[in-house]
């Protein structure tokens, strides 16, 4: 690659960082036309400066820092008008911005008719600025747009937190005493500056294109600022390298499109895998919080059918008014009172020999991730005869999440007055949600006190079926 | 009135200032001195120019006519002691923006220009949001909050300022009856620490009991003082009855007139 071509390269690239860092402010402050108005008024600015540059001072008419002062001036008067019209009562917003970049494309397209047919109109290169040529740009191009974009880009950063807050809340930045006039006049010219700037590179149509999807994308993927400004910093930047080295391969298509074609995929890879708003990355989450749910309700469910095996076998040697379940809440009582669950007494290495059964509440077309899950983190392991057993860890984890699908069980029935059945089917719905935190809070709540151990269910529990009991 | 109390050193002295929004006059010539070192309610019907009256006081709004001191000084030069909390409606609750950085806003004033918001500033913010029980949720995007933890979050925004006169826009509008009463505890442990408090509150019921001084607004100011003083039979009547009808229509008339001869 030669010195020219790296050098329009990096030069490229640090235009796209800044209208990827525009971008984000554009967006915020809804002022997306903002920028259509301005690339649109550069049109007649270019062609203007371009009939004014053939009278005045010819060899120097198509040269771009003319080029690029006849659309400054174009644009900074279109944006003026906009402002203006929007004080004007009954005109809204979008009319106040659309009407003057109609009249200035308009304006625009009559003023290259009229080149077109001065004789040195056609070999002026302005059709480069229809839809960006990057390969056309001289070194003294690239360093005199670069050099003015970094300008812009570090004025912009330093004053960060001030655009910020007039974004955010302007009362609460007037009040504050920023002058907010001045600085929305500086973001709209440092706006209209990055605009212009990128126009020998992406040309006017698809100038926006490059400042807006960007800025989009990176919405996708962070929902605070401080992450989102470099994702559209970065977006923008490689979306014009790479469109760039795509233009510069292929020389009949133009930068413009090339850049933002790059860019739009980006901003459809946002969409889908973004990690904060991005809806594949979203379904996915819900899928892995989902079958975690379907670990507790397996380990749950395994517990309690240990439990109930148990309490087969103890109901032949005990008193039958022990294990009938007659006043509910007085029940519950009981299990704050008592504390530990009788039957947990049994030392836990004694469960951790039985076989596991799998219950029918789960759904079959779970089962077998399930257990895949469960295996890979360390709480079911087949043994050698090929039984499925439960591991101290697993052990642990279920007592965890018995109690504390029991203890919001309890609190719903004593203290938000649930009949006993609905506070099951509502514990079994909330309890996913409990932090260790609330669980606490619930077992100083209920005043239940005694380490490690399990309560008794309020309800009687029903002996469900189960599924299979080998692998 | 006492020494203390004498204008020059109130939290607010307001003369004479009236407002207009575009023609239409929506404050007739207010006159109040507050006192320092009080809860203070600002109650009147919807439309009164209760709001009104706190943002053109802090310059928010063109004032027609009079003048708004704070402190004795105009409120360019005490910024810093002035904490304004606007409506909650007022922003876009889906910036992306965590209610950490919000609060820190308070801090702008002490950081300056063209620095980032430093530890020091985020500590104080943090101690602001822990004050109003958002501690755990500081991280939190500011659209994942709910109504009375977004308005909390705007009350650590002043909290974080360190002001000494906290002028509030609604901060009971749409929030629920707990966070209410957390947010009048606040502002109440506020005066305990010297602080002057005033509150556009739309809530009659309640201005006995969570006010020291209220100040009855419709249009002109009816009365100003004590809740005991103030809210007798008479003024609630000049402040909610129909008399003021004639006066809003005056200014109707005034904006429609001018709208057609100009």
């Amino acid at each position: 690659m030669s010195y020219n071509a790296l050098l329009v390269l990096s030069g490229t690239m640090l235009l796209g960082a800044s209208c990827g860092l525009m971008g984000v402010f554009l967006t915020l402050r809804r002022q997306v036309l903002l920028s259509d108005v301005i690339s649109h008024a550069a049109l007649p600015g270019v062609a203007m400066a371009f009939l004014l540059g053939l009278w005045l001072a010819p060899e120097k008419a198509g040269t771009l820092p003319w080029l690029v002062g006849g659309s400054m001036f174009a644009s900074g008067v279109a944006v003026l008008i906009c402002f203006a019209l929007q004080q004007v009562k009954p005109l809204w917003g979008e009319a106040a911005f659309g009407i003057p970049l109609g009249g200035f494309l308009a304006l625009g397209v009559v003023f290259f008719s009229i080149i077109q047919q001065v004789p040195s109109g056609n070999a002026a290169g302005l059709e480069g600025l229809l839809f960006g040529r990057a390969a056309a740009l001289s070194s003294t191009d690239v360093l005199l747009l670069g050099g003015l974009a970094g300008i812009v880009v570090i004025v912009c950063l330093l004053l960060r937190k001030e655009l910020l807050l007039i974004a955010f809340d302007r009362e609460f930045a007037i009040a504050q005493g920023l002058p907010v006039a001045l600085l929305d006049t500086l973001l709209t010219g440092m706006t209209a500056a990055i605009c212009v700037l990128a126009l020998p590179m992406v040309g006017f149509l698809l100038v926006v294109a490059l400042m807006v999807t960007p800025a989009a994308a990176a919405r996708f993927w962070s929902d605070r600022l401080g992450l989102m400004i470099p994702v559209s910093v970065v977006l923008g930047m490689v979306s014009a390298g790479l469109g760039t080295l795509i233009s510069g391969q292929l020389e009949y298509v133009p930068t413009g499109p090339a850049i933002v074609l790059c860019a739009t995929m980006f901003f459809a890879i946002s969409v889908c895998f973004g990690s904060s708003h991005g809806f594949i990355y979203q379904w996915w989450s819900q899928r892995l919080l989902k079958q975690e749910q379907l670990l507790d309700d397996l380990l749950r469910s395994t517990y309690e059918e240990f439990e109930a095996a148990t309490a087969k076998l103890q109901s032949a040697t005990m008193a039958p008014a022990q294990t009938g379940h007659a006043d509910l809440p007085q029940l519950a009582l009981d299990n704050r009172l008592s504390g530990v669950h009788p039957l947990t007494v049994a030392p836990d290495e004694f469960w951790l020999n039985q076989a596991v059964c799998f219950p029918k509440s789960i759904p079959t077309k779970d089962l077998s991730l399930l257990k895949q899950l469960a295996v890979n983190r360390g709480y079911l392991r087949i043994d050698s005869a090929g039984q499925w057993r439960m591991t101290e860890l697993g052990w642990q984890k279920a007592k965890a999440v018995v109690l504390r699908h029991r203890l919001l069980e309890l609190y719903l029935i004593e203290h938000a007055e649930f009949p006993p059945a609905q506070g099951d089917r509502t514990a079994d719905l909330l309890e996913h949600a409990l932090g260790p935190h609330t669980v606490d809070e619930l077992k100083i709540l209920l005043r239940i006190d005694f380490g490690q151990g399990v309560i008794r269910s309020p309800h009687p529990l029903e002996a469900t079926s189960v599924r299979e009991v080998a692998p | 009135m006492n020494a203390e109390n004498s204008p020059p050193d109130s939290p607010l002295v307001i003369r004479d200032m009236t407002v207009a929004y575009g023609r239409k006059p929506v404050l007739w010539n207010v006159d109040y001195v507050s006192p320092s070192q009080k809860l203070i309610a600002i109650v009147g019907p919807n439309g009164a120019g209760k709001s009104t009256l706190l943002k053109a006081a802090l310059g928010l709004i063109p004032r027609q006519n009079g003048e708004a001191l704070f402190f004795g000084q105009p409120y360019q030069a005490v910024r810093q002691r002035v904490a304004y909390v606007p409506q909650r409606s007022s922003v876009d609750w889906d910036f992306p923006i965590s209610a950490l950085e919000v609060a820190a806003m308070g801090c702008y004033g002490r950081v300056g220009w063209f620095r980032s918001v430093n530890r020091d500033a985020k500590n104080t913010a943090l101690a602001a949001l822990e004050q109003v029980g958002l501690g755990d949720v500081a991280r939190r995007q500011i659209g994942q909050l709910s109504g009375g933890q977004q308005q909390r979050v705007f009350l650590a925004r002043a909290l974080a300022q360190d002001a000494d006169l906290y002028l509030m826009d609604e901060p009971f509008a749409a929030v629920d009856a707990t966070t209410e009463q957390s947010i009048v505890s606040m502002l109440q442990a506020l005066r305990d620490r010297g602080k002057t408090t005033i509150v556009v509150h739309h809530d009659l019921q309640t201005v006995s009991e969570y006010f020291d001084e209220v100040l009855l607004l419709n249009l002109r100011l009816i009365a100003a003082g004590t809740v005991s003083e103030v809210l007798t039979p008479q003024n609630l009547k000049a402040t909610y009855g129909g008399q003021l009808s004639i006066l809003d229509a005056v200014g109707q008339r005034m904006s429609a007139r001018q709208s057609v001869t100009s």
